[in-house]
C-alpha cells in the first residue's frame, strides 16, 4: 500500500516536469477571465470561446509579423487575488505579449496594478468598474462601458419611462455596489423614491423581501434586480411566483448578463416573459460588416447566440493583433502608442480610446460602447428578438405592460 | 400589516418544510452513526443532477426520476459507509470523531469538483412537477413549493413511522442507544450503520431532486443548505427527528420574519444567511444539546 | 538518526536562502504563497494534531490578522510592520474567545461552532462592504515601499523559520505534552492535575497568533483582500495540507504546504480536476494513512539509509 503512495507521488512530481513547453516563434496573448466558482464561469467560458475563434481566424490569415499567435487562458475564479497571481504567471512564465478579457471588476481592479507594475499591455473586456479606467494607468485599456458610462443611459430611460417609486435589490459584490451607486445617484437627482436592499450571492429565496414589496405602499412600479448567476434567475420566478413583477404594476429590470444567455428560458419559463434587461449589442441595428458573420460562425461553432461579452472577448483579441501589425513588434510601449492610435473597425462600431482625463473613467475607454434596454415579449425568445426600447432613436416600441 | 406578518409567516412555514428535508437525512445518519456528514450537501447535489439527467436525457417522468435518482444515491451511500466509514466502528482509527469529520468533508471537496467536472458550471432547472401558482387571499405560492412542502411532510411522517414503529426502526433505535447492548441482543450493528447512511443519503437525494424545480442545480448548490441543515440539527438536539423537523419551522420563520424586520432594512437581505448561524453558535454555549437532545452525545 | 535529520534540516535550510538567486520572480511569487500557507497548515497541525482541537476557524482567524492589519494601516496610517504585529494580537484575542467559548465541546460540536464563527465573520465583512471593501477588495499598502520580492521571500521566510522554531519548543516542552494530554483523554489529564481549561484556551491562543500573522503578511504581500479567504475550501486546502503531510508532524505539515502549492501550480491547466484530484488523495490519506503520506516516505527512506549504515559497520 505504501508503495502505492509513494508511486503516485512521484507521477505527480513528474507530470509537473512536463508540462512547461515553449515554442518559439509563436506571439502569445494572454487571456484572463472566470471559469471556475464562485467567478461567474458561464460568462468566462464564452469569452473564452470567443478568444479562441479570433485566435483561430487571425491564424486562418497568415497570423501576425509572419508569426501564428496562441491564447494562453488563466481562470481567475472571480477572486482577486488569482487576477493578480494569474497576471504575474502570464507575464513572467508564459511571456505574453499582451493580456486581454476579465469579467469580475473586483479582479480587474487587481489585474492593472500588475499590468502597470510590469508593463504590459491589458485591454479589459468586460469589467465595468469606473476605477479600472479612473486609474488612468499607460499600458490599461478597456471596450467594456464604464459603469457611469452605461448606466447613465439605463438610468435616463429609467427617467423617460416615467417609473417614480424604484425598488433594488443588489447582490454585495463588486459588481452589484458599482451598479447600484451609478443608479442611485442618478434617480435621486431626479426626484425618484428609491429603496434598495443589498444581499449575499448566495441567497437563495428572495420571497420575504418581494413580498414585502408587494405589500407596501405605494407600490413599486420597477423592481430593479441587480443581480448574476443563479440569483438573478431566482429573483426572476420568484416576482412572477408572488405575483409581484412584471405585473401591470411593477415593472420587473433583470441587469444581469444571465438573463441573454439561452439558459435563461429553461430556468425562468413563464416568468421571463416581459422582463426588460440590458445589453451591448442587438442585431436589428446593423453595426459594422464583421458583426454577421461573426454571429454566424460562433453559432456554428458553440451552438450558442454570442452575448456581449463573447464580442468584447473577440474584439480584444482582435485589436491586440491589429496594435502588433501597426506597431510592426511586440514592444509595449509601441504597443500602447499604436493602442492609442486605433481605429479598427469591431463587431459594434469602430472601437477607438479615448485619451481625455476627465471625466477621469474615460481616459484609455472606448467612448462609443452601445448600450440598449430590451425586453422580452414572448417565452423563450433569444434577446436578439426581443422587443427593443432603448434608446429612443432605435426605440421600436414602448413599455409593454402584461 | 397583521395580514402582511401572517402572509411571511406562512411563506417562512414552507421554506421550512423544505429545510426540513434536507436535514432530516443528516439527523438519522447522526443518530445512529453519531457522525456528522459533511459530504451531506453533495448528496443533496447529486440526488438534484441525477433525477434532471434522467428527466432530461432518458425521458423519464418526473415523479420516476426523483425515484429513481433517490435509489442511486442509496447504494452511492452504502458504499461510501462501506468504504470510508466503517473503519471507525471496527478500531482501524484511532481519533474517531475527528477522523469521520475530515474524510466527510475531503468527500465533499471531490464529489463537489467531480461535478464541476463531470456536469459542467451551467445552472439548470428539473422541470416542474405542477407547474403554476396558487393564490391564498394575498399571497401567490408556486405549485412547486406546494408539491415540495406536502411531499417533506410526506418523507417526515414516514421516516418517524418507519423509525418509531417497525422491526427496522427499533434496530436503529437500538443502536442509535447503545451499539454494544444492540450486538448483544442480536442487532447487527454494521447492517445498522448501512442502511442509516444509506437511508440518510437517500434522503438528501430526496431533497435535492424535489427542490430541483424550485433552487435551481449546479455542483455547488449543496454549499448552502448543507450549513441550514447544521443549524437545524444542532438546535433540534443533535440526532433528534422531532427536534429536526420542529428546528426546521423555527429556522424557516426566522428567517422569513428576520430578514423583513431586521432594524437595518436594507441589510436585513445581506445578513439573512447569518441568522441561523448566529442560532447555532448561541445554542452550542447555553444548550449544547439543543431542544430536544437527550444528551450530549459523543462516540466512545 | 539525529544527524540525518540535521543535515537534511541544513540543506533545506541553505537551499531555501539560495532560491531567490536561482528562480524567476514568478516562481519565487509561488514559493512566497507557500510560505504563507506553510505558517497557516504548520499552525493549525499544533491546534488540531497535537492539541486535539479540530477547528474550522484557522482561515478566519487569518482575515481577522489580515483585515485588521489592513484597516489599521488605511486609516491611522501606522506602520504596516506594527499593525501586522497588532493584527496578530487581535486574532489571538478572537482565539482567547473562541477557546474559552468552545471549552465544553469537542468533536463534530467544535467544527460547526468555528464553521459557523467563520461564516458569520464573512458575512459581516461582505454586508459592511463600506468599511471592508466587501467583495470588491480592500486595496491593502504594501509592506515595503520598494518593489522588491526577494525582501517580501526572505521576511516571510524569516517569520515561517522563527514560528517553527517556537512551535518546535512549544511541542517539544512540557506544554507539547500537556496539549497532548488533554487531546488524549480530558478526563484522564484532569485528574492528573492538569489544568485543561488553561491548555485548551492556550492552544488557541497561540496558533491564533500564527494564523494573524500569516494574514497580516499576506495582506500586505498580496495587497488586495476579499473576504473570500474565509471561504470553506480555503480551510479545505489547509486541512489537505496538513494531513498530506501527517496530522502530527510540524515539518510534514510544512512539506504538504509546499507538495500540494506546488502540485497546484503544476497541474494548472487541469484546471478543476486539480480538486478532484486534491479531494480524492486527501481521502486515500486518511483511510489509509492516517501519518499522512510524507512521514511514511521519509521513515522508509532513512529505514533503507540506517540498514546500509548497519550493514557498513
Amino acid at each position: 500500500m505504501k508503495k502505492c503512495f509513494s508511486l503516485l507521488v512521484c507521477c505527480l512530481m513528474a507530470l509537473g516536469l512536463t508540462l512547461p513547453v515553449n515554442a518559439k516563434g509563436i506571439i502569445k496573448i494572454g487571456g484572463v477571465g472566470p471559469l471556475s466558482a464562485p467567478g461567474s464561469f458561464e460568462s468566462g467560458k464564452e469569452m473564452k470561446m470567443a478568444m479562441e475563434q479570433a485566435i483561430d481566424e487571425i491564424n486562418g490569415a497568415g497570423g501576425v509579423l509572419g508569426k501564428k499567435v496562441a491564447l494562453v487562458f488563466e481562470d481567475t475564479q472571480g477572486l482577486p487575488e488569482k487576477g493578480t497571481a494569474a497576471m504575474e504567471r502570464l507575464v513572467e512564465k508564459h511571456k505574453a505579449v499582451a493580456v486581454v478579457g476579465e469579467f469580475h471588476s473586483s479582479v480587474a481592479k487587481a489585474e492593472i496594478e500588475v499590468a502597470n507594475r510590469l508593463k504590459v499591455p491589458l485591454i479589459i473586456a468586460e469589467a465595468w468598474a469606473d476605477v479600472i479606467t479612473a486609474k488612468q494607468y499607460k499600458y490599461v485599456f478597456r471596450i467594456a462601458p464604464a459603469n457611469s458610462l452605461f448606466y447613465s443611459k439605463i438610468a435616463d430611460w429609467i427617467k423617460a419611462a416615467g417609473f417614480k417609486t424604484v425598488v433594488m435589490i443588489t447582490e454585495n459584490s463588486d459588481y452589484g455596489i458599482g451598479v447600484e451607486r451609478v443608479i442611485r445617484e442618478q434617480l435621486k437627482t431626479a426626484g425618484i423614491k428609491i429603496t434598495s436592499i443589498t444581499a449575499e450571492r448566495t441567497i437563495q429565496d428572495f420571497t420575504p423581501q418581494l413580498l414585502r414589496f408587494k405589500m407596501s405602499k405605494p407600490r413599486p412600479d420597477l423592481l430593479f434586480g441587480i443581480f448574476t448567476g443563479a440569483g438573478e434567475l431566482l429573483m426572476v420566478k420568484q416576482a412572477h411566483e408572488i405575483g409581484l413583477a412584471p405585473t401591470k404594476e411593477t415593472a420587473m429590470f433583470a441587469v444581469g448578463t444571465d438573463a441573454l444567455h439561452k439558459e435563461f428560458w429553461e430556468i425562468t419559463g413563464q416568468s421571463g416573459k416581459y422582463i426588460l434587461t440590458k445589453t451591448g449589442y442587438y442585431p436589428g441595428i446593423k453595426f459594422t460588416e464583421k458583426t454577421e458573420p461573426f454571429i454566424k460562425r460562433f453559432k456554428k461553432k458553440f451552438n450558442r447566440e454570442p452575448t456581449f461579452a463573447a464580442m468584447e472577448a473577440y474584439e480584444a483579441v482582435c485589436l491586440v493583433a491589429d496594435a502588433i501589425k501597426r506597431a510592426g513588434s511586440t514592444d509595449p510601449d509601441a504597443m500602447v502608442t499604436a493602442l492609442e492610435k486605433t481605429r479598427f473597425t469591431g463587431l459594434r462600431g469602430v472601437i477607438r480610446f479615448s485619451l481625455d482625463r476627465e471625466p477621469k473613467y474615460m481616459y484609455h475607454q472606448w467612448p462609443g460602447t452601445p448600450s440598449f434596454v430590451i425586453q422580452y415579449t414572448q417565452v423563450d425568445q433569444p434577446y436578439t428578438d426581443a422587443l427593443l426600447l432603448w434608446p429612443k432613436e432605435y426605440s421600436h416600441g414602448s413599455l409593454i405592460k402584461p | 400589516m397583521t395580514e402582511y406578518l401572517i402572509l411571511q409567516a406562512l411563506n417562512g412555514l414552507i421554506i421550512g418544510l423544505i429545510y426540513a428535508l434536507m436535514a432530516l437525512g443528516l439527523t438519522l445518519i447522526f443518530s445512529v452513526l453519531k457522525i456528522v456528514n459533511f459530504a451531506h450537501g453533495e448528496l443533496y447535489m447529486l440526488g438534484a443532477y441525477f433525477s434532471y439527467y434522467l428527466a432530461k436525457m432518458f425521458g423519464f417522468p418526473p415523479v420516476l426520476a426523483v425515484l429513481s435518482s433517490i435509489i442511486i444515491v442509496f447504494f452511492l451511500g452504502v458504499v461510501i459507509e462501506v468504504l470510508f466509514l466503517r473503519p471507525v466502528y471496527t478500531g482501524a482509527v484511532e481519533r474517531k470523531d475527528e477522523y469521520a469529520i475530515l474524510i466527510t468533508f475531503g468527500l465533499s471537496i471531490f464529489l463537489q469538483n467531480l461535478a464541476l467536472f463531470v456536469f459542467g458550471p451551467w445552472t439548470r432547472r428539473s422541470p416542474s412537477f405542477v407547474s403554476g401558482t396558487t393564490s391564498f387571499c394575498s399571497l401567490s405560492i408556486s405549485n412547486d413549493r406546494l408539491v415540495v412542502s406536502a411531499l417533506a411532510i410526506v418523507f417526515m411522517v414516514a421516516t418517524l413511522i418507519i423509525i418509531g414503529r417497525t422491526f427496522i426502526g427499533k434496530g436503529l433505535r437500538a443502536v442509535s442507544q447503545d451499539r454494544e447492548a444492540a450486538a448483544i441482543a442480536g442487532i447487527n450493528p454494521f447492517k445498522m450503520n448501512l442502511l442509516a447512511f444509506g437511508a440518510g443519503s437517500a434522503l438528501a437525494a430526496a431533497g435535492g431532486a424535489l427542490i430541483g424545480p424550485i433552487f435551481l442545480i449546479f455542483p455547488t448548490m449543496g454549499a448552502m443548505p448543507v450549513i441550514k441543515s447544521f443549524v437545524i440539527i444542532v438546535l433540534g438536539g443533535m440526532g433528534s427527528i422531532k427536534g429536526c423537523i420542529i428546528a426546521s419551522l423555527i429556522l424557516g420563520e426566522a428567517e422569513s420574519l428576520g430578514s423583513v424586520l431586521f432594524p437595518d432594512l436594507t441589510r436585513g437581505l445581506a445578513y439573512k444567511n447569518a441568522i441561523g448561524l448566529l442560532f447555532l453558535v448561541v445554542v452550542l454555549l447555553l444548550k449544547p444539546t439543543g431542544l430536544f437532545g437527550e444528551k450530549h452525545v459523543r462516540m466512545k | 538518526m539525529k544527524n540525518l535529520n540535521r543535515l537534511i534540516l541544513m540543506g533545506l535550510l541553505s537551499a531555501a536562502a539560495l532560491l531567490p538567486f536561482a528562480m524567476d520572480g514568478y516562481w519565487l511569487h509561488i514559493i512566497i504563497i507557500a510560505y504563507y500557507y506553510a505558517l497557516l497548515a504548520s499552525s493549525w497541525c499544533l491546534l488540531a494534531g497535537y492539541a486535539g482541537q479540530f477547528s474550522f476557524a484557522h482561515a478566519a482567524l487569518a482575515a481577522v490578522g489580515a483585515y485588521t492589519s489592513a484597516l489599521l494601516v488605511l486609516n491611522t496610517g501606522i506602520s504596516p510592520v506594527y499593525s501586522i504585529i497588532i493584527g496578530s494580537f487581535a486574532a489571538a484575542g478572537v482565539g482567547l474567545v473562541i477557546g474559552f467559548l468552545c471549552l465544553r465541546l469537542q468533536g463534530p460540536y467544535l467544527a460547526l461552532f468555528t464553521i459557523a464563527y467563520s461564516e458569520i465573520f464573512r458575512i459581516v465583512l461582505n454586508a459592511e462592504y463600506r468599511y471592508t471593501g466587501g467583495n470588491f477588495g480592500l486595496n491593502v499598502p504594501p509592506l515595503f515601499a520598494r518593489e522588491s520580492r526577494i525582501l517580501y521571500y526572505y521576511t516571510i521566510l524569516g517569520i515561517l523559520i522563527l514560528s517553527l522554531v517556537v512551535m518546535h519548543k512549544i511541542v517539544t516542552s512540557r506544554l507539547g505534552l500537556f496539549f497532548r494530554a488533554v487531546r488524549e483523554d480530558e478526563d484522564a489529564a484532569a485528574t492528573l492535575g492538569v489544568n485543561v481549561v488553561k491548555y485548551k484556551i492556550l492552544a488557541f491562543v497561540i496558533t491564533s497568533f500564527f494564523a494573524g500573522l500569516a494574514g497580516g503578511f499576506y495582506a500586505h504581500y498580496v495587497r488586495i483582500l476579499t473576504p473570500n479567504i474565509i471561504q470553506l475550501p480555503q480551510m479545505g486546502l489547509i486541512i489537505a495540507m496538513v494531513v498530506i503531510g501527517g496530522i502530527e508532524s510540524l515539518a510534514g505539515a510544512v512539506a504538504g504546504a509546499f507538495i500540494l502549492q506546488l502540485a497546484a501550480e503544476y497541474l494548472r491547466d487541469y484546471e478543476e480536476l486539480r480538486w478532484v484530484f486534491f479531494g480524492l488523495l486527501l481521502v486515500i490519506t486518511l483511510r489509509f494513512s492516517q501519518n499522512g503520506l510524507i512521514y511514511p516516505i521519509y521513515k522508509r527512506l532513512t529505514k533503507k539509509n540506517e540498514k546500509t549504515h548497519a550493514e557498513s559497520e
